[in-house]
């Protein structure tokens, strides 16, 4: 039973990429890219975490936790990137 | 200026990275984790630092030529313990292991020569870093 | 002498690392260099000579049996690839210390070079498909931040250029290693080929196949993946140039007879008329491109691109003939393209451009530079007493005995081709009358000595062609027998 909805889950998750990667492409300004971008982040996180329960192992739970780190920290600059410009480690 | 939001999120979520990534080093040898993803959390708690703080928050732009060594050293280190298992276990990257006996809890612990391989990986990882945010930072 | 097989890595390896900690001692840096430089072409040699006498060498690194841990390994392909990368990169290297004249500047190029050759090195001797990977990881890094090095605009672009191309380069190659270990559950290149061989009518190993010529295809520049080399073989500093067109696109032709000459070998059939069409395609697109430059750099990088479509000709008719025409052909193209690229360096430090319409009359400024030029110029163009007549003399040889018409007339249509863009080119530069402005200053006696250094070599290869096919022909007749290696692998569990 897991199987049938972990498989209906990725095809969700895939969907949804597919839809972040049509935003990515005709994105007209930058935000919308970053904001895409950032989305792309997080479902590849639900990818995982989706896989890992039909696994029935813990062991990618550490790589959730760093992408979505990751994806923090890429998001918080890109926004400090568009207000400020090129003075990103200004106080 | 930095929103007080963002600053309060820094103050808790950094000092967590830093131990995250600590732990992340340490396991790497059974488990997923290692000395790039531990110096990758780190970099990455000290690059919401500079981005909550600003690059004056450190005073590291002045000690550039320190982390110029400190990546070097580490890529040295790691070398080393590859050449060690040359000189020492017959082939190259060769990993020793030693089981030592813990005093007061009783266990049996596992170190392996990897574990440094793994420590020069961390430091040439978070010397890099740190290296590129004083750069950018200069650069005006 | 079992860890002679790293040492080729090991020590360039060892010597980056110890570039970056001598950062402030220039003197101590140039006895590292001199030291190490000499020592991994000993290196490569002795390796050489004894994998001839022995057979494929193999290493297991860190004492993991085959095919589960990382495995090293030297055949005569590889041997033959990394002799030729030292002796490109001695020179280069040598030619460096004349062209860049800033110590700030050396401090961060040599250190990078260094990675960089420890990746080629690495990249010819790896016996795995991921590793393999890792090594193309290493030398594209070092080659992205040696090409914006020097900071030009046309650098800049150039690099912007190089990075795109191997970023997707990387993510295809990713899929292809993955998609190759979900279907075999191994990564180890003789594992696959015994695991892969019961199965090669399955699609989806043709289609990793053709995933795989189409990552190496980038590397090296095959035709429709051609756009990227111009640009940036041009735009870099000269010795890097030299580098990247004497021995780094070949590492993708290396990857490509790896891969259908070991993994794919039931598959060569199915691919030899794709890789002919693509090969006759990219020599004529090559030199037509050349035929229109008015600058000697990016006239040599199109060149490059239509001798790869010779060499990967050669590979692509399947015999051990043509095999041995391509690798005779990797050797002398090595030599004599570096030694073109840094004679074209040699101008730009003369007047401080590579146009051709800014520099003349180099007869009765330099003869010596002239000469070089000029044994650089017939032997790209396979005019007898050089290298290159052997090697496309070998090369035609082997399509006619394969019955391989067509490509053959195409090689020799673009054989006048490349003998007209080469004598313009030189007659340009050294016959034509005096350009204007100011007077030509005498080309330094430091840059002369490595170009010809090399120019020497391509005669050598000329005059001692026979010693040299006899071993291109082993190493063509060692890769014809897949089971040698794959022994040599999985023997030793």
């Amino acid at each position: 039973m897991i199987d049938l909805y972990a498989t209906i889950a990725f095809m969700v998750l895939a969907l949804s990429l597919a839809s972040c990667f049509y935003r990515l492409f005709i994105g007209p300004t930058l935000p919308d890219r970053v904001v895409a971008i950032d989305t792309m982040t997080t479902i590849i996180i639900a990818m995982i975490a989706v896989y890992c329960i039909k696994e029935g192992n813990a062991i990618f739970y550490d790589a959730i936790l760093v992408l979505s780190i990751l994806g923090f920290v890429g998001t918080v600059s890109m926004a400090k990137f568009l207000a400020k410009g090129r003075k990103i480690f200004d106080q | 200026m930095t929103s007080l939001i963002f600053k309060s999120i820094t103050k808790t979520v950094s000092p967590i990275l830093m131990i995250f990534s600590l732990y992340l080093l340490l396991r790497g040898h059974q488990m997923p984790g290692g000395g790039f993803i531990a110096g990758l959390m780190t970099s990455a708690g000290l690059v919401l630092i500079y981005l909550a703080y600003g690059c004056d928050f450190f005073d590291w732009h002045k000690r550039s030529r320190f982390f110029y060594y400190l990546f070097s050293g580490g890529l040295a280190l790691s070398f080393l313990t590859g050449l060690a298992g040359l000189f020492i276990g017959g082939t190259f990257l060769k990993s020793g292991v030693a089981h030592v006996e813990m005093p007061f809890i009783h266990e049996s612990w596992e170190f392996a020569s990897a574990g440094i391989f793994d420590i020069g990986v961390y430091l040439v990882v978070c010397g890099v870093c740190v290296s590129l945010m004083t750069l950018l930072g200069e650069e005006e | 002498m079992t860890h002679l097989l790293v040492l080729p890595i090991l020590i360039p390896l060892g010597t980056a690392i110890v570039l970056l900690l001598l950062r402030a001692n220039p003197m101590g840096r140039r006895i590292v260099i001199g030291i190490s430089g000499l020592s991994i072409l000993v290196a490569d040699i002795v390796l050489l000579t004894s994998i001839y006498q022995k057979g494929i060498h193999s290493y297991q690194v860190g004492g993991w049996s085959a095919p589960f841990g990382i495995v090293m390994v030297g055949d005569l392909l590889s041997g033959i690839m990394l002799v030729l990368a030292s002796v490109i990169s001695l020179s280069a290297l040598s030619y460096s210390f004349g062209y860049l004249k800033k110590e700030a500047q050396q401090a961060l190029f040599h250190p990078l070079f260094f990675f960089m050759w420890a990746g080629t090195n690495g990249a010819f001797l790896t016996g795995d498909i991921f590793n393999l990977f890792v090594m193309f990881e290493v030398m594209l890094m070092s080659i992205y931040a040696l090409l914006v090095m020097l900071g030009e605009k046309k650098q800049i672009e150039a690099g912007f250029k190089l990075i795109s191309m191997g970023l997707f380069t990387s993510a295809l190659f990713l899929a292809a290693a993955g998609g190759i270990y979900a279907f075999a559950g191994t990564l180890n290149m003789a594992d696959l080929a015994l695991k892969i061989k019961p199965h090669v009518d399955h699609p989806l190993v043709s289609a990793i196949a053709m995933m795989f010529i189409g990552v190496f295809g980038l590397k090296a520049a095959m035709m429709p993946f051609h756009f990227w080399l111009p640009d940036v073989h041009s735009a870099a500093p000269t010795p890097i140039s030299a580098m990247l067109s004497g021995i780094l696109i070949k590492v993708g032709v290396y990857a490509i007879i790896r891969v259908f000459c070991l993994i794919f070998v039931d598959l060569q059939g199915y691919f030899q008329g794709f890789i002919l069409t693509m090969a006759c395609i990219t020599m004529f697109v090559g030199a037509l491109g050349a035929v229109a430059q008015t600058d000697i750099k990016r006239l040599l990088a199109y060149s490059s691109v239509s001798q790869i479509g010779y060499i990967l000709m050669g590979v692509g008719f399947f015999t051990v003939g043509g095999m041995s025409a391509a690798l005779f052909y990797i050797i002398s193209h090595g030599v004599i393209k570096s030694s073109l690229f840094l004679a074209a360096g040699i101008l730009k430090k003369m007047r401080g451009s590579t146009e051709m319409s800014d520099h003349g009359d180099m007869i009765n400024t330099s003869p010596a530079f002239t000469t070089i030029f000029f044994i650089g110029v017939i032997s790209l163009g396979g005019i007898p007493p050089s290298g290159g007549f052997f090697m496309k003399f070998q090369l035609i040889k082997a399509g006619l005995d394969g019955a391989f018409y067509i490509p053959v007339i195409v090689a020799f249509m673009v054989s006048l081709m490349t003998l007209f863009y080469l004598f313009r080119s030189w007659q340009k530069i050294c016959l034509s009358g005096p350009p204007q402005g100011n007077p030509l200053a005498r080309p330094s006696v430091k840059l002369l000595i490595p170009v010809g250094i090399l120019a020497m070599l391509c005669l050598v290869l000329g005059l001692a062609a026979s010693p040299v096919s006899g071993l291109t022909q082993a190493a063509a007749e060692q890769l014809f027998s897949p089971e040698l290696y794959i022994r040599a692998v999985m023997g030793a569990m």
